[in-house]
């Protein structure tokens, strides 16, 4: 390859691929769960994709297309063991939050947290997350932190969209259950209930009621 | 739409991956059903709760450089300076271990396993006292665990070939202290070398090749605090020795450097180097 072609190709790539770096590293620190890890494996990214970088096609999305081989790299040569491709137990339709209690905590995180308690509820969504089998963490990354299509992420891990659909609404149903418990825990609903009283009409009537009459019930 | 239809597929809408027609029922849907809609923001409230929880991450600033650098040694390769590296370029859609490239130099074979018999007849009684060292208990070192699985991920060299000016330049401005390869010719032979990191410190790995097996020295800066396990000596250099998931890994200090063996050769040939380095 002459030098004059080489430091264009060079430059584009530097221009349109290493912005992504970041989503690059962070991905891989949750994938690997190891700082070092993690870099060895977003610079084998890039050196990868410079050098097919003639296969990439102008035009198309470069990150999903980084990510796909973020992936493939990690799985090739970082996974330690093909231990965990288990299917997580969830039933298909289910949606969480039955049940009064977790109805009313259920409500209370749709409005904005405390400063105080946001971090306590991103632990405990990072640890569930890391409890995740790996197919479904890498779902769940692409799908909710770095926002690609469905169609993006079955190019990225390989597998068809219902696959894709199917692996993040099951991881999705075990991060909000956690996500539930930990609000619970933490009393997040109790504080809204609490301010909601003084406030009637920034309460929703029924599941107020609801949970009151469930609180009375229990004690 | 029914309820059960509009759960089931509230991730799909969530995540605007329905088609206009099917979005207008899932928000007629919603109008009318409380219960419905309150999923919907729990579904949409949960989604951005993940986002904070898991976004945000940042490369560390020396990883730019670090990538810049591994781009460079592609250029290199690709314009031909690299062409007296001995090792091809991979240019094919699947990884695969590099090692099986290299050309095993099958001369040192002979001499080698001379000394090798001749150290073991020599020090054989010194190996029984190691032995006794390394079977207690021992706390695993996160440190020494990097250098296991910097040699066991067999990632790829940042720079390929046998000459030590090519290595010892590649880290002159990447790491703080002097790197040089530790070994001559007849010992193992020079492979290749990556920047890699052991905990927070900037690390050289250098790969070697003996008889056909992969051996790594991992150079880098660690504080006189950080323990590096039970102290021992060996053919008359002091050594530190650890055990770490299935590896052993002796290891030699020099002042604030350390350098840490490992490799899949047999223990008695990895001690046996790592006591012969050349350590500054």
């Amino acid at each position: 390859m002459d030098t004059e072609r080489q430091r264009a190709e060079r430059q584009a790539f530097e221009r349109e691929a290493l912005g992504h770096m970041d989503a690059l590293y962070g991905t891989a620190l949750r994938l690997t769960r190891s700082e070092a890890d993690a870099e060895d494996l977003v610079q084998d990214t890039f050196v990868r994709a410079y050098r097919f970088y003639d296969r990439f096609e102008a035009g198309t999305n470069v990150k999903a297309w980084l990510f796909r081989i973020l992936t493939n790299t990690f799985i090739n040569r970082y996974r330690r063991r093909t231990r965990e491709r288990a299917a997580l137990e969830t039933p298909q339709a289910s949606t969480v939050g039955d049940g009064v209690m977790s109805r009313a905590v259920m409500l209370a995180l749709t409005e904005p947290v405390s400063t105080a308690e946001r971090p306590l509820l991103a632990q405990e969504i990072e640890r569930a997350l890391e409890e995740l089998p790996e197919d479904y963490r890498t779902v769940v990354l692409l799908a909710d932190v770095e926002e690609l299509s469905y169609r993006e992420i079955a190019d990225v891990v390989g597998c068809p969209i219902g696959t894709v659909m199917s692996r993040l609404h099951r991881a999705r149903r075990v991060l909000q259950t956690r996500l539930l418990e930990q609000a619970a825990a933490l009393g997040i609903a109790d504080e809204r209930i609490d301010a909601a009283s003084k406030d009637a009409d920034a309460a929703k009537p029924v599941a107020l009621d609801d949970y009151r009459k469930a609180r009375e019930a229990g004690k | 739409m029914k309820c059960e239809l509009f759960r089931r597929h509230v991730d799909a809408y969530v995540d605007g991956e329905v088609d206009p027609s099917t979005q207008i029922d899932f928000e007629r849907h919603a109008s009318e059903c409380a219960r419905c809609q309150e999923d919907l923001a729990f579904v949409r409230a949960a989604k951005g709760h993940v986002r904070m929880a898991l976004g945000g991450a940042k490369a560390p600033s020396h990883l730019r450089a670090r990538v810049l650098s591994a781009l460079d040694s592609v250029d290199a390769d690709r314009s031909g300076q690299g062409a007296d590296l001995g090792v091809a370029i991979q240019d094919e859609g699947a990884p695969r271990p590099w090692i099986r490239f290299l050309p095993v130099k099958a001369r040192y074979a002979v001499p080698l396993v001379a000394v090798a018999s001749l150290v073991l007849a020599v020090f054989g009684a010194a190996d029984v006292r190691l032995g006794r060292a390394t079977g207690a208990e021992q706390a695993a070192m996160p440190m020494f665990e990097d250098v296991v699985r910097l040699h066991s991920a067999s990632l790829p060299p940042d720079v390929t070939g046998a000459q030590p000016q090519k290595v010892s330049s590649y880290f002159r401005d990447k790491v703080r202290f002097p790197v040089r390869p530790v070994f001559d010719q007849g010992q193992a032979e020079l492979v290749g070398a990556r920047l890699s990191n052991v905990r927070d410190h900037r690390a050289a790995a250098l790969y070697y090749n003996v008889r056909g097996n992969r051996l790594t020295v991992v150079v880098f800066e660690a504080a006189p605090s950080e323990p590096l396990g039970p102290r021992t000596r060996y053919m008359g250099r002091e050594l530190y020795l650890s055990q770490v998931g299935g590896y052993t890994v002796p290891v030699v200090r020099r002042g604030q450097v350390t350098y840490a063996f490992t490799g899949d050769v047999d223990r008695d040939t990895l001690l046996r180097l790592a006591a012969a380095a050349r350590v500054q």
